[in-house]
């Protein structure tokens, strides 16, 4: 029995918002009807529903602000402004990063420069130094060999 | 160009605006602020963020007004901003929302973690604490998906008929109905579980 009046309930709930809003006619608004008469709880949560419904007719009393207008073009000068010092902010930070590029590829061309320097006097010096150390370009061996050869001779 | 105090229709209105009178700008602001300003109201229940709301949607059709084509009524142009402005608005509050909740779980703040998850919140604008039966209206309302929400709110708050809420939404009128339906099923829903949890 009170798994049959739960049941009831729960299809009386489905049409309780229809009731609520008024929308609800012939024998169906008699059903809910009969049925919020004689249940109280569905009565108490039927309370609940209007009043909550009944939160959207306050919403819908809020009057505008009268300044809406005013308040509009003030918005619009603020946003341009705005949107002005950011074009500027934008242009600034570009120009710094434009600055820091140059200066390393200034700084990139110069060590490239002069590690060229250095590398050419390193050739220079290797050169030098082959005549110097001469084991580099000959073995004592072959010297002596060479020696032996001019005193056959 | 020639000032004129007074636009008989929508289209002078436009015509009025593309020419840059300012005027006409202000007609257009006084004529829709309340249909905005019910719709944004729909969407946030807050008076103060309805009326940011409004500020933007108006500032998006002086800045549109060239793309206004005519091809729907001036109202429902207006209407479909109105509709998006206030969708992007929810979505960055949430958004606000969720870094401040993770800010505030690092931080180990943990009275306003559990007050924000609870749901209890004081209303913006006047700081006084809103009825169990609006907020659970408001929580409900925001369970519902965007387009349902957009239909319950243009028929509820704006009392606009099927037909013209179908040209807003760029749908059909039984799609509509449908929506409607569905939002409504969805809200006693909701309503029903927010009253056994905490009435029952």
């Amino acid at each position: 029995m009170k798994k049959h009046k739960e049941m009831n309930c729960m299809e009386i709930h489905t049409d309780l918002l229809h009731y609520a809003e008024g929308s609800l006619s012939g024998n169906r608004k008699r059903i809910v009807e009969e049925h919020l008469a004689a249940c109280s709880s569905c009565n108490k949560y039927f309370a609940f529903l209007r009043d909550s419904l009944n939160h959207i007719e306050t919403e819908k009393q809020y009057t505008p602000d009268p300044f809406l207008y005013t308040r509009v073009k003030a918005r619009m000068e603020r946003e341009k402004k705005e949107s002005g010092s950011a074009v500027i902010q934008m242009v600034t930070r570009l120009s710094a990063a434009a600055v820091i590029l140059l200066a390393i590829a200034g700084g990139i061309t110069l060590g490239r420069l002069y590690s060229g320097y250095i590398r050419d006097n390193n050739q220079l010096m290797s050169k030098e130094v082959m005549y110097i150390d001469e084991l580099k370009q000959e073995t004592v061996e072959s010297f002596l060999l060479t020696i032996n050869e001019k005193e056959d001779e | 160009m020639a000032v004129r105090d007074n636009y008989s229709n929508d289209n002078e209105i436009v015509a009025g605006m593309i020419a840059g009178d300012e005027t006409a700008f202000r007609i257009l602001v006084e004529k829709f602020r309340e249909k905005v300003i019910a719709t944004s109201m729909g969407f946030v229940h807050s008076e103060t963020d309805s009326d940011d709301i409004a500020q933007e949607v108006f500032i998006e059709v002086f800045r549109s007004i060239n793309k206004f084509r005519g091809d729907s009524s001036l109202s429902t142009w207006i209407y479909r901003i109105t509709v998006n402005k206030a969708l992007n608005y929810i979505r960055k509050a949430n958004r606000r929302k969720l870094l401040s909740w993770l800010e505030d779980e690092k931080t180990g703040d943990k009275n306003i973690i559990e007050e924000q998850v609870s749901g209890k919140e004081s209303c913006p604008d006047s700081e006084i604490t809103k009825s169990e039966q609006a907020v659970a209206l408001e929580k409900a309302m925001n369970k519902l998906v965007p387009q349902q929400r957009t239909a319950f709110i243009l028929s509820k708050y704006d009392n606009l008929s099927y037909e013209e809420i179908a040209e807003v939404l760029n749908t059909t009128v039984p799609a509509v109905e449908s929506l409607i339906f569905r939002a409504k099923r969805n809200l006693q829903k909701s309503l029903y579980n927010f009253y056994k949890n905490n009435f029952e």
